[in-house]
């Protein structure tokens, strides 16, 4: 659980309402001042936590109604931003995720793959009938430049 | 002199999505994408350089598109996006490698 002043938001489990987790986490890291690339540390983070939603939406509740719960906050030492999502859809199987052959096409495969590329951590446990996702992204910068 | 001319135009569609492609938008470019295909279009340029965000449902669907336009002898080639990130998030992925990618549009279109 965080420990420091957090942002919680619920949405719907369909992928209308994905890009408001994204505008979000946007709107949360422009209150970090003195962040290094700030815009690429943005877009990455949405990317990666707009992935993770989209097969929660996808693969967990695949069609049936249900909500994703986060909980976002930008803790200090280290300096991080750490989002916890949690669902009640069908449990994820890490025995599915296949990493793509990066020289082939493929259409699927992506999602994963670019959440874990793109943040520093993506862990999954399930915990009282609830799955959880834990993201973490380191932050750097110079926070005292602000 | 007796001269044969025959003319070949090619179509050649470019498309430039101005909003965000993800989960939720990326079928609509799909159907588009689709329909251009289904009227004959076996060239496209799509022109990232005015999209904001793009996700890896929307990269599906490029992928969709590059494979019915090669079956059908055809190719589709992508300007970069404008943004950094949107950029090295095509090299992660390797997209670059699978799309020839340009700069800019007439660049893109000139490679076809």
């Amino acid at each position: 659980m965080l420990t420091e002043p957090e942002v919680r938001l619920v949405i719907p489990a369909t992928h209308r309402y994905l890009n408001l987790v994204g505008a979000v986490v946007a709107e949360l890291l422009a209150r970090e001042e003195g962040l290094a690339e700030p815009q690429i540390v943005s877009y990455n983070v949405q990317l990666a936590l707009q992935e993770i939603c989209a097969n929660i939406v996808d693969h967990a509740y695949a069609g049936c109604s249900g909500q994703i719960e986060m909980v976002m906050a930008a803790l200090q030492t280290p300096w991080r931003l750490v989002i916890d999502l949690s669902d009640t859809g069908r449990p994820f199987n890490p025995e599915t995720e296949v990493m793509p052959d990066l020289d082939e096409v493929h259409e699927g495969g992506y999602g994963l793959f670019l959440a874990r590329a793109l943040l520093d951590e993506v862990s999954y446990r399930v915990h009282a009938g609830r799955n959880h996702w834990h993201l973490v992204k380191q932050l750097e910068g110079d926070r005292n430049a602000a | 002199m007796q001269l044969e001319l025959t003319e070949h135009i090619v179509r050649i569609a470019v498309v430039r999505p101005l909003e965000r492609v993800d989960a939720f938008t990326a079928p609509q470019l799909r159907e588009r994408l689709d329909a251009l295909s289904g009227e004959g279009t076996k060239y496209f340029v799509i022109d990232l350089s005015a999209t904001p965000f793009m996700d890896s449902a929307g990269m599906a669907a490029l992928v969709s598109l590059l494979k019915r336009a090669r079956q059908a002898g055809g190719e589709v080639v992508l300007v970069w996006p404008t943004d950094e990130a949107a950029r090295r998030v095509l090299h992660l992925t390797k997209f670059d490698r699978v799309f020839p990618m340009f700069d800019d549009v007439q660049s893109a279109v000139n490679h076809l």
